[in-house]
């Protein structure tokens, strides 16, 4: 069995996935215009240079960031099913989404364990006392 | 390395079985007709620039099909749906989606009388009424 490292070949090739999949879905949607795929797309962008920054509270955070980022794309997703439309480069885009969710889950079981435990920690009660 | 090789598949397999799902309960967009000569009955024109219907009404006759010609002029991708009904959300025609500067003619079927809208799928603020009577 292999551990997955952030700093191994592998864990720096899921990271770049990770940031080209997030970057990839947020031009799309900075192609189809309107106000509202602008800021989705700025939102991606910013989830993706968040992702890689090398600030010490975008490090010590990664695994919120991973999280937001899972819930970003997967409510994107869900704004999809249910409003459409259906056709060939919104399936793209959700595709696209859906590996880009089903890569962090790899990262944030890699990394960061239990994310329910993660949060408790973080926010919690033990950590406001 | 095998336990990475397992995540993948997982990953390819999850994301192709969403997909599939997600176009279960889609409706095939209608016909886009490749040009005038495939037109039918009267011609609608509407316009669609700057993500906005140049048209804030439209009208046909009832009972008559025709033909609905999208110009769309953004560099971004528009078509055209009819809603009606009483809650105003059932779909009565969908066009299909395509991306501008181009044109592209809609056949419709015929529509009993009354007040529909007419919208872009893609950005839902993009809203007219079609008047049939």
């Amino acid at each position: 069995m292999v551990t997955l490292r952030p700093t191994s070949p592998a864990g720096l090739a899921l990271r770049a996935a990770i940031v080209a999949l997030a970057l990839a879905t947020g031009w799309i949607h900075h192609t189809l215009g309107g106000l509202l795929f602008e800021l989705n797309a700025a939102g991606y962008v910013v989830a993706a240079a968040a992702m890689v920054a090398p600030i010490g509270l975008a490090v010590r955070f990664r695994w919120l960031i991973r999280l937001g980022l899972i819930g970003y794309a997967a409510t994107a997703i869900v704004a999809w099913y249910v409003m459409g439309p259906r056709y060939d480069t919104a399936y793209l885009a959700k595709g696209i989404e859906i590996v880009l969710i089903a890569l962090l889950l790899i990262e944030v079981r890699a990394y960061d364990g239990n994310p329910l435990r993660r949060l408790r920690r973080a926010f919690g009660p033990a950590a406001r006392a | 390395m095998k336990r990475m090789r397992r995540s993948i598949a997982v990953v390819l397999a999850t994301a192709a079985v969403a997909l599939a799902g997600c176009g279960g309960g889609a409706a095939a967009p209608a016909q886009t007709l490749p040009g005038p000569a495939g037109d039918q009955g009267p011609k609608v024109a509407i316009t669609a620039e700057n993500i906005a219907f140049a048209e804030s009404e439209i009208g046909v006759a009832a009972s008559t099909p025709f033909t609905l010609v999208l110009d769309n002029r953004d560099a971004v991708p528009h078509n055209v749906s009819i809603y009606g009904g009483q809650s105003g959300q059932d779909r009565r025609f969908e066009g299909a989606v395509f991306s501008g500067p181009s044109t592209r003619w809609y056949a419709v079927p015929a529509l009993a009388p009354g007040e529909y809208r007419f919208v872009c799928d893609v950005h839902p603020n993009m809203t007219g009424r079609l008047v049939v009577k």
